[in-house]
């Protein structure tokens, strides 16, 4: 087993409006994997199928190996899930909400369960209909990591939470993967908190995958890229040109961001009568909006 | 000591991460014997993933600047003098690059540069 | 697993559920008020009657209670969940089968609660009348025939309750065709048939669903507390 969680061609449709199609998504052990993605591009969609929340209409799914859904239990006594909304009864206080949790999954740890209600800073006899936003998103977390899962699936963990709750919910769960080598899959649309964290990357669009690589790859291979000299571009290009954009008053100058630039390429504007003048690295959302800007059906060329 | 680590530079977290522990340990920053922090430590102190952390201190014992005893930790292993000067020098010659691609982007040339140098480093001297 | 299931169940109902355990403490205990003659005094046939004809007011208020608590229960089972829209329960390694044996569980052994308080009430409430010879008292039988009504109740309302809105509306809009197909039926078959004239099909159809050997039974036997 290589993958954690593994998709192969899952299609899901809701109605004519929205659908996943043929998505395939690899999460490889032990890997952090930020699930990137505007909202509504289908991510919690894709975490509902391989959790065995939504059936698809077609595809295979396998988490740890195994078949989703017909090891549906076997499988998620090992996968802990914060799901985007709350998914703990208001009326219950933390302790409460916590015992009960706990009796589904022989893995528990009361101990370290303790630990995190003090480190994170929770009243165990607080209702949770009376914490703030912040809270109830530490506990949500406390009840998946107090599972002791093989595999950590997080639905935008730290949507609207404030810095100091983010930074120490993201500390927690950095603390268990230190400790224990689960894969993590986290998704997000703040794609700054995924940049420290991840070693992929997977990209969401309109229900579909548009990217999947490891995040250094990623990171290395969005370029922008300023040219001089442009008559016309060549067919055969040694990278990828994800769009290109006329330098304000200079007629044959460019600005171009390219996937797959490696160093060497340099040489190779000379061959073809351009002129390099210079190569911008982007960071994690810079890029991740131009891999959005070029998968989106519309000119490339734009002045 | 990590405050230069960017997340968002494309140079790889974990290479800036060696990076820096070879530059202190060249300039005796960190000396020999010196213990460093636990992978799982400084995973949360710089929030990034532990495997980032374990791959920097892996390649940094590669290099042989560090050593890891089983059970007790990651150790400064006593490190060459030229060793340790290459290791200055590298790291002085990508401060002058990145100095000088940023000031040719400003279109400020290589002789302003080094007049700058002068006064500024002979200043920096006489304080 | 059940334990906790209780639990969650009872966080849900204590509310509602305390005053209806009450209610079924005190419904015995009012059914024989005012009833049986003062110790030392002779009983009589006119006084077994009187007593027989005044539990017998209090005959439907019996089973209705044992409904409504019935529904309360099971309508309760599922409101949490419904709410969380079920993400939580998705989410446990539990079969979806089970997870809904379990709940229904905790739902019946709730309804004890209610059950055992009418047993503790019919008990004192018979310790109250001295009953006339021929008369006798049935506080146990009357207790499980209770505790047999509200698990029919709730029974048949956990199903429902269990699924969504769209379920819900599919059984009564059901429900609510039966009753209009029932009439059209009948009134077609009388136009044939003059001898059915005045006989309803429906009711003798709810009659038959009532009456005969089945859950619903339980709802129309014999309630009496105090009986020959």
């Amino acid at each position: 087993m290589n993958n954690a969680i593994e998709l192969s061609n899952v299609r899901w449709r809701a109605g004519r409006s929205f659908e996943l199609r043929d998505l395939s998504l690899h999460v490889p052990v032990g890997s952090i994997y930020g699930f990137l993605g505007p909202n509504g591009s289908g991510k919690t969609t894709t975490i509902r199928t391989f959790m065995g929340m939504l059936k698809p209409d077609r595809g295979d799914i396998r988490v740890l190996g195994m078949d989703v859904p017909r090891d549906l239990p076997r499988i998620l006594a090992r996968v802990g899930y914060v799901p985007e909304r709350p998914h703990v009864y208001p009326a219950l206080r933390v302790e409460e909400q916590v015992k009960y949790h706990a009796s589904f999954f022989d893995l528990w740890d009361p101990g370290w369960a303790q630990e995190l209600i003090e480190r994170l800073g929770l009243d165990p006899t607080r209702k949770i209909s009376r914490m703030s936003k912040g809270e109830t998103g530490k506990l949500l977390v406390l009840l998946a990591l107090s599972q002791r899962p093989d595999v950590l699936v997080l639905d935008e963990p730290t949507d609207g939470l404030d810095p100091v709750v983010r930074r120490d919910v993201l500390t927690a769960v950095l603390d268990y993967v230190g400790e224990r080598n689960a894969t993590v899959f986290i998704s997000s649309h703040l794609v700054h908190e995924l940049e420290r964290i991840c070693d992929w990357v997977g990209v969401m669009d309109n229900g579909s995958l548009v990217a999947e690589l490891p995040m250094t790859q990623f990171k290395n291979g969005i370029k922008r890229i300023r040219v001089d000299d442009v008559d016309e571009v060549p067919v055969q290009l040694p990278f990828t040109l994800l769009s290109r954009e006329r330098t304000n008053g200079v007629s044959t100058a460019e600005t171009w961001i390219v996937r797959g630039w490696q160093d060497p390429m340099r040489g190779y504007f000379d061959s073809v009568g351009m002129t390099l003048r210079d190569v911008v690295d982007l960071d994690l959302e810079e890029g991740f909006v131009e891999l959005l800007r070029s998968s989106r059906p519309q000119p490339s060329y734009r002045s | 000591m990590f405050e230069g680590i960017d997340a968002r530079s494309p140079v790889p977290l974990y290479a800036q991460i060696a990076a820096r522990i070879r530059v202190a340990i060249a300039a005796g920053e960190l000396s020999t014997g010196e213990v460093l922090p636990s992978v799982r430590n400084l995973s949360r102190t710089l929030r990034v993933n532990p495997a980032t952390v374990a791959q920097a201190y892996h390649d940094l014992a590669a290099d042989g600047f560090v050593e890891t005893r089983h059970g007790q930790g990651t150790f400064v292993r006593e490190v060459e003098a030229t060793v340790r000067q290459e290791e200055k020098m590298t790291k002085a010659k990508q401060l002058v690059r990145a100095l000088l691609q940023e000031a040719a982007r400003l279109g400020i040339g290589a002789e302003e540069l080094a007049r700058a140098f002068d006064t500024e480093a002979g200043a920096h001297v006489r304080e | 697993m059940y334990r906790s299931m209780l639990f969650l169940h009872w966080k849900q109902i204590n509310i509602p559920l305390i005053p209806l355990i009450l209610a079924a403490y005190a419904l015995p205990l009012l059914s024989v008020q005012g009833l049986g003659t003062p110790p030392g005094m002779d009983s009589s046939t006119l006084e077994a009657y009187r007593i027989v004809a005044g539990a017998q007011i209090w005959l439907p208020v019996f089973p209705l209670l044992a409904a409504v608590i019935g529904v309360t229960l099971a309508l309760s089972a599922w409101n949490w969940d419904h709410q969380l829209g079920h993400v939580h329960a998705l989410s446990l390694p539990v079969p979806r089968w089970r997870y809904a044996l379990l709940k229904m569980g905790a739902g019946a052994t709730l309804a004890l609660l209610p059950a055992a308080g009418l047993w503790m009430g019919a008990h004192v409430a018979t310790s109250f009348v001295d009953l006339p010879t021929g008369l006798n008292a049935y506080p146990n039988q009357l207790a499980l025939r209770f505790l047999a009504a509200t698990l029919v109740a709730y029974g048949l309302l956990f199903a429902m309750a269990a699924g969504t809105v769209k379920t819900t509306v599919w059984i009564i809009s059901g429900v609510i065709g039966f009753f209009i197909l029932g009439n059209v039926v009948t009134d077609f078959l009388v136009g044939y048939f003059p001898v059915l004239y005045r006989t309803n099909l429906l009711e003798l159809a709810l009659e038959a669903l009532i009456r005969a050997p089945g859950p619903l039974q339980v709802f129309t036997g014999n309630w009496m507390l105090i009986d020959v």
